[in-house]
């Protein structure tokens, strides 16, 4: 039995199943393995918008909270 | 006028936002499974590196030190009261070094580099790496210039050359500090960048040395590392290795560098304490298998370079403190044989109002000796064995009441000699200073000096020297060695001064 490959996806608000199925569908398409993708879906207000999805100990962060967070260092560095 | 401000201020604003690289890669990360004693117990974070440098949150970082199959073990370095279980860390691909440039001279800085001044941010430089292998065998060049303590004791008897380790150890409040602390007072003007490592000292000590420092304006030439008692284990243990590689920074610019580590012994127990916490194997007197190679790797790193790689050199001057003058534990014995040499510090001798208490007889310099000045070589020549012989006749003198004549002017000469060693460590001394008193001292101009006036007489005599013999001085700082001619003069120059003084001589008896 092949074992599945686990894709948390964190966004603000619950994503709409065609959402979803695109996020699937681009993991499919990048995981070489051929194992079957399953998506998690966390609902965390506090991100703002955007979507944080993780694979593993592999983090893409496009979140406005992370963003926000850059932004602040950056302007702390330059000012 | 505010308004024009306010519109400059919101468009350098705006400006430095729309150029912001808020982009979203893909990062490594790993859950925190377990925190306690300052130490992070991660699981996840593939790929990550020994060494490596982790994001921890809220400006917060640490240090990947043990790799295993399920976990990794990481060392804050701060505090990362922030952490929860569950929380997520990322790797920064960074392994660990510390910005350097020119304007860190006469800064304080952590082991990040952070300032601890309160002043601007040290200027983006360079990137020097923590852990670096020392220099190989090829570009190496032996010892061949001195380094003056400005410690007449040190500089006679115990030369330092630039590119030496030389291992300063002795019990708690004997002077050690004080003997590095002169000797980064001593290079003015001697075109030398000292570094001043300070490791789990008291937060209290350290503000007293910056305070000595920028009042004698050594800072103009000094870096500051500073890792207080107050501070985690993680960053007492990488403190040296910050200060080693600000020393390298200045090194491949051809500098000469003074490194001073204060102190080892507090640095082994902070490691020590990391490698428990970390669950590693424990040796003799509980530090880990490799507290030898702790210390070996970093004062390895001291070296003298030949002309082909800039000719820089980085003379080491580790601090070790002892328990009860026992030299044979483990820490001071490792750093005994990697250095090239010790200055042993006691405090009997201190006590008995002998400063700097250098035990002459315990005390070498391996190398030191080829770097030695001429002059200073001329005069000192036979000055150590004197001392052992004046002192085994001490002794000795003790026992009998009778003793001849031959002994009875060997001692006084001795305890003349001794008394001119005596020096304030605030109150360094030129090299060619240091060659009149000590050839005063050593030919025998002194023992018809009253011993306890001898410091007076040494200040009195200098100034006389300065003012009406300078040439003698010029001539030792070109010349580096006592010529005939000027010694002539020298004997003149003494022998006026102390016809001129008669209030130290002592009574001649009919």
């Amino acid at each position: 039995m092949k074992s599945t490959l686990k894709v948390t996806a964190t966004s603000a608000i619950k994503l709409t199943p065609k959402q979803a199925d695109l996020i699937v569908e681009a993991v499919e398409k990048k995981n070489t393995l051929g194992t079957k993708v399953e998506l998690f879906q966390v609902i965390d207000p506090s991100v703002i918008a955007g979507i944080k999805i993780t694979i593993g100990s592999e983090q893409i962060d496009a979140t406005t909270l992370t963003k926000l967070e850059k932004l602040h260092t950056q302007l702390r560095e330059n000012i | 006028m505010k308004k024009t401000a306010n519109i400059k201020f919101n468009h350098s604003i705006s400006e430095i936002i729309s150029n912001s690289d808020l982009s979203s890669d893909k990062q490594i990360i790993g859950i925190v499974k377990s925190y306690g004693d300052g130490v992070v117990k991660v699981s996840g974070l593939d790929d990550v590196k020994a060494g490596e440098l982790i994001d921890l949150g809220n400006d917060q970082f640490g240090l990947a030190l043990n790799l295993e199959k399920e976990e990794t073990g990481i060392v804050v370095l701060g505090d990362a009261l922030h952490l929860k279980a569950g929380a997520t860390v990322k790797k920064t691909g960074k392994i660990l070094s510390i910005n350097v440039s020119d304007s860190i001279l006469g800064r304080t800085v952590d082991v990040l580099g952070r300032v601890l001044d309160g002043r601007a941010n040290i200027s983006v430089g360079k990137q020097m790496l923590l852990e670096k292998k020392a220099p190989g065998i090829m570009p190496r060049k032996s010892v061949t210039q001195p380094l003056h303590t400005g410690l007449k004791a040190i500089d006679a008897l115990v030369p330092i050359g630039r590119g030496q380790r030389e291992l300063i150890i002795g019990d708690r409040s004997t002077g050690k500090t004080a003997v590095a602390l002169g000797t980064i007072l001593n290079q003015t003007d001697q075109d030398v960048i000292c570094v001043y490592v300070c490791i789990g000292q008291k937060r209290s000590s350290l503000a007293q040395t910056i305070d000595i420092l920028t009042k004698n304006n050594a800072m103009d030439y000094t870096v500051i590392v500073a890792a207080t008692a107050s501070v985690s284990a993680a960053e007492q243990f990488l403190a040296p290795y910050a200060g080693q590689a600000i020393a390298e920074y200045f090194l491949e610019k051809g500098k000469d560098v003074l490194i001073i580590f204060d102190d080892l012994t507090k640095h082994a127990q902070a490691y020590r304490e990391i490698s428990l916490l970390l669950k590693r194997p424990s040796g003799r007197e509980a530090y880990p298998g490799d507290v030898f190679y702790l210390h070996s790797r970093l004062l390895e790193r001291s070296c003298k370079l030949n002309d082909a790689n800039g000719g820089g050199s980085i003379t080491a001057l580790p601090i070790i403190e002892t328990q009860d003058n026992d030299v044979s534990a483990f820490i001071p014995t490792n750093v005994i044989s990697i250095t090239d040499g010790q200055i042993y510090l006691e405090s009997d001798l201190f006590n008995a109002g002998m400063k700097p208490a250098i035990n002459v007889g315990l005390s070498v310099s391996r190398v030191g000796g080829a770097a030695q000045v001429k002059a200073t070589k001329q005069v000192a020549g036979t000055m150590k064995l004197d001392l052992a012989q004046f002192r085994e006749l001490q002794a000795f003198a003790q026992f009998s009441s009778d003793l001849d004549e031959k002994t009875k002017a060997q001692l006084d000469r001795g305890e003349r000699v001794n008394a001119i060693l005596k020096q304030g460590w605030d109150a360094p001394q030129k090299f060619e200073e240091e060659v009149v008193v000590i050839y005063a001292a050593v030919k025998g101009y002194l023992d018809l000096i009253n011993v306890d006036d001898i410091q007076k007489w040494e200040a009195l005599y200098l100034e006389f020297i300065k003012n009406s013999y300078s040439h003698i001085l010029k001539s030792i700082v070109t010349e580096k060695k006592l010529l005939d001619k000027t010694e002539k003069e020298l004997i003149e120059a003494i022998k006026t001064f102390n016809s001129m003084n008669p209030e130290f001589s002592l009574e001649v008896e009919e």
